[in-house]
């Protein structure tokens, strides 16, 4: 009897051993897939970029978004991560009450050197650093590609990375790290809840983008004298739609990797919950995410009527919404989002009685929707919990009106501080003749449609 | 650099298996990236402003 139940105990430590392993793998492999999700959200803003330039400045736009992606990785693994984990409970650098926060905390892993090199490279034993700061380091590219679009076909190249790279790496980590860490001042002082980060990614981006624009101007030729405004559009409307499409589609790992997956040493408890530890799972994302795309799409339609802004109202439903998505209802979800379709044309011409160029409607989608996401989820959900466990702080409108006004100075202010510097260096903006000229003509040793854009060729004669 | 333990096969490895694990060198590998970053953004804005020149002289630039 012993006998048999000593094997009956080794086979069931097997068995957990076997299960153990298997969750584990399952987290690393469930980060690791959301990387090339996001990927695609970068796939869909070259398109849409580039679609969205006139042809003279097709491929520099290309070129523009290619090296933000390509220099804001090697910079959010040389300091961002270690933003994220350093500046949760303030500028103090202090440790935080879980004990995962501070200077001290992110000198053990998150500098590429020294004794944290061990969590900053391949390590048998550690199977989430790695593709938890892939996750991330993805968010700061998208951070940079939200910018990119705005500033189109007229930012110097190596301006624009500097820019980047200050916003990938240190902007919207810093909002990060504030309002998205356990640990962090907004959430344990203030209950900000921003669960898919239309606060902390999309708004502080799109101010960042706000203040650059502010002191790149706008375009030749896109204001008169009057200051009304002129439509520039771009070269090639389709490609454009079907960026934004593509966009949309890798907003769904973007998503999946705002949730903490269950039964790891780092998890919250057993069972998926938000980065915060508060519950929710996948399914709250199928049902939210795909309300939210249908109602933006609708509220952008009933007064456009263009597949442009639609498409955007798409992106802008899934904004608005992003807050919340952890546990709004899908109806609640979906009139939220039809608001932000409806608010955006208003709210892109307002912005251009300002003077403010913004050629794809950056500012708009990211940041208006981000902050009118940020605050409904305070009127909706006030009184929920914003945090696991006991004790915790509770989401209110004043807690994400503080954390609305956090993000939008936090972008604005770095935004304008790096292109200000930039501009009295030279770096910002191109000469007005390159400008004319088209970008591609002046920098780009390739042409976008060296046969020109023709109709088809003629199809084969039926014999 | 040299495989960082003994005897040299992967049986019973386990934690940091990166090149230079326990050395200077991923520190050095860091610098030198980093100074690459820098130095590709000192070279493209050479060349952006040269590809500028000639604009410059018969347009205005904001």
């Amino acid at each position: 009897m012993e006998e048999q139940l000593a094997e009956l105990a080794a086979q069931v430590a097997a068995i957990e051993t076997k299960g153990n392993l298997t969750n584990t793998m399952f987290a690393e492999l469930y980060y690791y897939l959301t990387i090339p999700l996001m990927i695609i959200i970068h796939a869909g803003f070259l398109a849409y970029e580039m679609g969205a330039s006139r042809a003279k400045n097709a491929l520099s736009s290309g070129v523009k978004n290619i090296l933000a992606f390509a220099f804001v990785i090697p910079a959010f693994y040389f300091f961002g991560w270690w933003v994220y984990w350093g500046f949760p409970t303030g500028l103090t650098l202090s440790e935080g009450a879980n004990g995962i926060s501070g200077a001290a905390y992110a000198n053990a892993i998150a500098w590429p050197w020294g004794e944290s090199a061990a969590y900053m490279g391949p390590n048998t034993e550690d199977q989430i650093d790695g593709v938890f700061w892939g996750a991330f380091a993805l968010f700061a590219a998208t951070t940079a590609s939200i910018m990119s679009g705005a500033v189109i076909e007229r930012i110097q190249t190596v301006g624009f990375v500097i820019c980047a790279i200050v916003l990938g790496g240190f902007s919207w980590t810093l909002a990060a790290a504030w309002a998205w860490h356990s640990d962090g001042w907004l959430v344990t002082q203030w209950g900000v809840h921003d669960f898919g980060a239309a606060g902390l990614v999309h708004a502080v981006a799109a101010f960042f983008a706000l203040g650059v624009l502010i002191n790149l101007g706008p375009r030749l030729g896109k204001f008169n004298e009057d200051g009304t405004a002129n439509d520039l559009p771009g070269h090639n409307m389709p490609l454009t739609a079907t960026g934004l499409m593509i966009i949309i589609v890798g907003f769904w790992g973007f998503l999946m990797g705002c949730v903490v997956v269950g039964g790891e040493a780092w998890s919250w408890g057993g069972n998926y919950a938000t980065i915060y530890g508060t519950p929710t799972n996948l399914g709250a994302l199928a049902f939210n995410v795909l309300m939210a795309i249908g109602g933006g799409i609708i509220g952008a339609w009933v007064f456009t009527k263009d597949p442009f802004w639609m498409m955007s109202g798409a992106l802008a439903g899934i904004i608005s919404t992003a807050s919340g998505l952890d546990f709004y209802w899908p109806g609640l979800a979906f009139i939220i989002a039809v608001g932000a379709g409806l608010l955006l044309k208003p709210a892109a011409t307002f912005l251009e009685k300002f003077g403010i160029d913004d050629a794809v409607g950056a500012v708009t989608v990211h940041g208006t929707c981000g902050i009118y996401g940020m605050l409904v989820l305070g009127i909706t959900a006030a009184g929920y919990p914003a945090l696991g466990g006991e004790d915790a702080p509770t989401i209110s409108l004043m807690g994400q009106l503080v954390g609305s006004v956090v993000f939008i100075a936090l972008g604005l202010g770095t935004g304008y501080g790096t292109s200000f510097v930039l501009k009295m260096f030279g770096m910002l903006r191109v000469p007005a003749a390159a400008e004319l000229a088209g970008l591609d003509t002046v920098k780009v040793p390739a042409q976008a449609y060296p046969e020109g854009i023709s109709i088809s060729a003629p199809s084969a004669t039926k014999a | 650099m040299g495989f960082p333990f003994e005897p040299a096969t992967w049986e019973g490895v386990s934690g940091p298996i990166f090149m230079g694990y326990g050395s200077a060198l991923p520190g050095i590998f860091s610098v030198i990236s980093i100074v690459l970053c820098i130095g590709a953004l000192v070279i493209g804005q050479k060349a952006e402003a040269k590809s500028y020149s000639k604009y410059r002289k018969y347009g205005k630039s904001k």
